[in-house]
């Protein structure tokens, strides 16, 4: 019996081997297109970022009044996108969902991505980057930019470890298996970064243990970025952002867009590396009833969110839900496009099956990103033309907001900075965990490799 | 065509526009403007109509400047004091102007009595030296309560009086023939001197029969060395004294910059914050050695 369960248990691992490996070691056409172009995008970012940083920020649409603009909507959608590593392997993983093991890989390379370029948007966003190190010099710990701060950066360390540690055994494959497949210089990484994984009992239970404390840890860990970052809005008086809710109302919002990126990557790198056995029609429908359910609470905080200030009408509050509700309203086409294509219609096609397949789901996905996006510069940006007191005697550039060619390029350079990074890690290591595929078709993964 | 009619259409909104201005008037008739001044033209009368102007008119006019003419900015409201507004106006005209308002100006005939109105136009007329009030049996038998002050004022003093927490403000002057005299009887100003505006603790209040007047400093705020600021006059501004007096103990201010306060800078933080930052920060990190400790374990097991 164990002979043949041997036997069997090798067959198995070498079709994962074969369907998961394979794709690291091919550079299709395609593929060097693809890195190719976002390296352009890049370049002309960087491109135009030394022109912003020569000139100044005048070179951005922004200007008094309104002095956050894309690069900070940017800053909160990476944030934003970025829970997904949490909502994903931790709330989702822990409550003992199956279904995920192939999509977790996934999420938390996202999350890694996206929590590494958030600083990056707002350092484009400053005038002057040279002081930055003014913020641990002279940063009050009252200020919720500096908890803003540390929150993120204690984020991305959690999110390395939790990409990381589960990369361990399939590291340890790699390097047993697929020494004559690789350059050698990869190898050599792979061969020290598997910290001489063998796959004891001993090393798993370390493993195990170690996995679920930081799974644990990055609930309260992300919960507190998202929070903070939407005290830097909540925090003041200003209408629009004087919110009790606004805690809340990201965290949810920021689930919302990390299931639309998820079922984006979801799709294309299925189809990129063939994995139609392992990432099937079955995930893209549990996804697609996650999205749904994380979508109606967001909804819900939505209605909180406008139709209390709305009931009361305060005159400030008046200004701004005229400007997003009215179509005759500055923000008000932006606001439906993005409340209808980013919300509305993504949870009512979601709950019925037909548009829970792959391809569906990968554009109603692709929506819900781009109109979270949209959605961050409504909250953002519209508020900031709602000061209290009356704007006069200022140029007409200063009433209104349009960012120039420039802002919108290096924030595109953002996004294809976030894109590269998990194009590179879709790359450099195996997309779905091996080993917990493996343990799932009942291979005895204690033995050797 | 298109031209003419946008031609057309704006000299007929002008014209509408203009009538609209037109029709804006006082509309009185001959009967209001015959009308007598209500009551009696006494001291005690235009006081009691100073007080009314001060809290429902004064928002708008200002003081009661005596000029030749309206001849100022701003405010926007006439200045009550020109004399060729006084001249050009009757009683009644006044009196129907303030009942009645126009544009700008709300009327007054539902939340002031009649004589409350009359009383005003009384004392907008003390400002008129060629009014001549209507003779009634009235202001025959009324004389001034106190006989008019016959001497010259030379100056006007304001002192502290501890133990009756007061302010004296007394009226040095002479009689008629240079001997030191008690003024009675003459109208007095008295401010304390705030950094927007200056505050008043009275005004047009007539001094007693010792030239002085008295009033309670009550609970009146200090600087931090226990000085005040204090002006008197007389109303009609003839004689003003300035000056600084120590009216008691230093206030003992709490400046909120130096507690460790949320708004406070760095260096003052509260506590509460800094150590649920330190703990939540340090903790995580702790979590996250912990971590890699654990790596270094798996890395130790390499070998069976």
């Amino acid at each position: 019996m164990s002979e043949n369960k041997k036997q069997s248990d090798e067959a198995i691992m070498l079709k994962i081997r074969e369907d998961l490996l394979t794709p690291m070691t091919k550079f299709p056409l395609s593929y060097k297109i693809w890195i190719g172009s976002l390296l352009t995008i890049i370049a002309v970012a960087i491109w135009g970022y030394t022109i912003q940083l020569q000139n100044g920020l005048g070179e951005t649409g922004m200007r008094d009044y309104v002095s956050w603009g894309v690069y900070i909507a940017s800053f909160v959608f990476f944030v934003a996108t970025a829970l997904v590593g949490m909502l994903i392997s931790a709330v989702v993983g822990l409550v003992g969902q199956k279904w995920i093991t192939p999509i977790s890989r996934i999420a938390e390379m996202i999350a890694l991505a996206f929590a590494m370029v958030a600083g990056i948007a707002i350092v484009a966003d400053m005038g002057r980057p040279d002081r930055i190190l003014n913020l641990l010099f002279h940063g009050r710990f009252q200020s919720p930019i500096i908890w803003d701060v540390t929150v993120v950066n204690l984020y991305i360390f959690i999110s390395i470890l939790l990409l990381f540690l589960p990369l361990l055994p399939d590291l340890g494959i790699i390097r047993n298996h697929m020494k004559k497949d690789l350059p050698k210089w990869q190898w050599n990484m792979y061969n020290i970064l598997s910290l001489g994984w063998v796959g004891t009992p001993g090393q798993y239970k370390i493993l195990h243990s170690t996995l679920r404390v930081l799974l644990i840890l990055i609930v309260p860990v992300a919960m507190a970025l998202h929070t903070v970052t939407s005290w830097l809005s909540a925090l003041t008086l200003r209408a629009g952002w004087d919110s009790t809710i606004f805690g809340p109302y990201y965290v949810t919002g920021a689930f919302v867009a990390g299931a639309g990126a998820v079922l984006v990557a979801m799709y294309f790198i299925r189809k990129a590396y063939r994995l139609e056995d392992y990432i099937t029609d079955f995930h893209f429908d549990k996804m697609g009833k996650l999205m749904v359910l994380v979508g109606l609470v967001y909804l819900y905080f939505n209605i909180n969110e406008f139709l209390v200030p709305g009931y009361k009408m305060k005159a400030a509050d008046a200004d701004h839900i005229f400007t997003l509700f009215s179509l005759n309203g500055e923000y008000g086409v932006m606001f439906w496009l993005t409340q209808t294509f980013g919300l509305l219609l993504p949870i009512t096609l979601g709950l019925f099956k037909p548009f829970r397949k792959p391809f569906p789901m990968m554009l109603i996905g692709l929506a819900i990103v781009i109109g979270a996006w949209f959605k961050r510069v409504i909250i953002i940006v519209p508020t900031m033309i709602h000061a209290y007191l009356p704007i006069q005697n200022v140029p007409e550039s200063f009433h209104h907001y349009t960012p120039t060619g420039l802002e919108i390029t290096v924030t595109l350079g953002i996004v294809a900075m976030a894109v590269l990074i998990i194009s590179i890690l879709v790359k450099l290591f195996p997309v779905i965990s091996l080993w917990e595929i493996a343990e799932e078709k009942g291979v005895d993964i204690h033995k050797d490799l | 065509m298109n031209k003419l009619s946008k031609i057309l259409s704006f000299v007929s909104i002008s014209l509408l526009i203009l009538t609209n201005v037109q029709a804006q008037d006082w509309n009185i008739t001959a009967e209001q403007k015959d009308m007598k001044l209500g009551v009696a033209y006494t001291e005690d009368i235009q006081d009691a109509g100073n007080t009314i102007f001060k809290k429902s008119c004064k928002m708008c006019h200002g003081d009661v400047n005596i000029a030749t003419t309206n001849d100022r900015e701003l405010p926007l409201a006439p200045n009550l004091g020109a004399t060729d507004w006084q001249g050009a106006n009757t009683d009644g005209e006044i009196f129907t102007k303030i009942s009645n308002g126009k544009g700008g100006m709300p009327p007054f005939s539902g939340s002031l009595s009649d004589d409350d109105r009359w009383k005003i136009v009384a004392f907008i007329r003390s400002s008129y030296s060629d009014y001549t009030p209507p003779v009634t049996d009235a202001t025959a038998d009324t004389k001034p309560k106190t006989p008019k002050f016959e001497g010259e004022i030379k100056d006007i003093e304001a002192t502290y009086d501890d133990e009756l927490n007061s302010f004296i403000v007394r009226i040095i002057a002479v009689d008629a023939d240079g001997h030191p005299a008690k003024a009675q009887g003459i109208k007095l100003d008295f401010f304390v001197k705030r950094y927007f505006g200056d505050m008043a603790l009275f005004e047009g209040e007539r001094s007693n029969e010792d030239g002085e007047v008295i009033i309670e400093a009550g609970k009146l705020k200090a600087d931090k060395d226990g000085n005040i600021s204090i002006i008197a006059r007389t109303s009609d501004k003839a004689i003003t004294s300035e000056k600084t007096i120590t009216i008691g103990y230093a206030k003992v201010w709490d400046n909120p910059i130096l507690g460790r306060n949320i708004w406070g800078t760095s260096g003052r933080t509260p506590l509460w914050m800094l150590i649920s930052y330190l703990v939540f920060t340090f903790g995580t990190l702790l979590v996250l050695g912990w971590a890699a400790f654990q790596l270094l374990r798996i890395h130790n097991l390499r070998e069976r």
